[in-house]
């Protein structure tokens, strides 16, 4: 996949950002090929990689057993990459072939710590999908507990 | 006989032909070989991924082939059959994930894109609260179109 601003600012947790902000992140962001059956996160491991979905379909299932499907492009798996205590709070497998971006922990941290309003921005937008998925994030830490 | 007479005679011009062409071919060898290091190396470095990938794509086109093609019709209701039974052992609503656990162990084919067909036919639905049940009305439905 061909990545430059204009395809990156199409992305919903990319679309409140500059040009400058998004000339910024855009060597920090990887496209991925996946695979049917390719786990790409699991839940308890230290959350190294956050995925943005591009393409194809994704089970996202947490220990106790429930589970949700994502299939939009933009879509977020491994959001706890930016949100103490760095773990994936969840995991997620990919149901269909498909495609995504991946941002690396290191470099993701790095770039929010550099520029403050960059990194206020993708927390808001990271805050709304933890709004958004707080029932299972909820009972999922509190039985970690 | 002395000189070049001598070096014709005993084919000397033929030998340093051969030998020329035979250091010119071997140095031609090996500067391909450097310059084609790097490629080797980074397949080394990576060689974790590449296998991975190589076993995706095996074991996809193992199961896969022709059968995609029809998937729509005879696998995916000869699918759809094989999930209907395995969550009738399951309580309702029943967990996706431990689903596709019960689907390997049966060796049932491809049993992520058979979910995600039987989701998208809406035969799987979810309850809202993270499990999901099985719409034994839109299966029939299905059934009987095909």
């Amino acid at each position: 996949m061909y990545l430059d601003i204009q395809n990156i600012h199409e992305i919903d947790v990319f679309r409140d950002l500059t040009s400058n902000e998004l000339d910024k992140i855009l060597p920090f962001i990887h496209p991925v090929k996946i695979f049917e059956g390719e786990r790409l996160v699991r839940e308890g491991d230290i959350s190294q990689i956050l995925y943005i979905i591009i393409s194809g379909n994704y089970l996202v299932y947490f220990k106790d057993g429930r589970s949700f499907t994502l299939h939009n492009k933009g879509d977020m798996i491994g959001w706890s990459t930016i949100a103490s205590p760095f773990r994936y709070h969840e995991s997620a497998v990919a149901l269909t072939d498909g495609e995504a971006l991946t941002i690396p922990i290191e470099d993701f941290l790095y770039l929010m710590q550099s520029d403050s309003d960059l990194g206020n921005k993708i927390t808001q937008k990271v805050t709304e999908i933890i709004r958004q998925r707080k029932d299972f994030v909820r009972k999922a830490t509190t039985e970690e507990e | 006989m002395k000189g070049f007479e001598a070096i014709a005679f005993y084919n000397g011009w033929n030998i340093s032909a051969t030998g020329i062409l035979i250091v010119f071919t071997a140095l031609c060898t090996l500067s391909f070989i450097i310059s084609q290091l790097h490629k080797i190396l980074m397949i080394i470095e990576k060689k974790d991924d590449y296998i991975r990938k190589a076993k995706n794509i095996v074991s996809l086109s193992k199961r896969t082939g022709s059968r995609r093609k029809m998937r729509a019709s005879r696998n995916f209701k000869e699918s759809a059959r094989q999930f209907n039974l395995l969550i009738r052992s399951m309580k309702d609503p029943f967990s996706l994930p431990k689903l596709i656990t019960l689907a390997k162990k049966v060796d049932i084919a491809r049993p992520y894109s058979t979910l995600n067909d039987l989701l998208s036919a809406n035969i799987i639905v979810p309850d809202g609260k993270g499990y999901y049940s099985w719409d034994q009305d839109t299966y029939t439905n299905i059934l009987e179109k095909e």
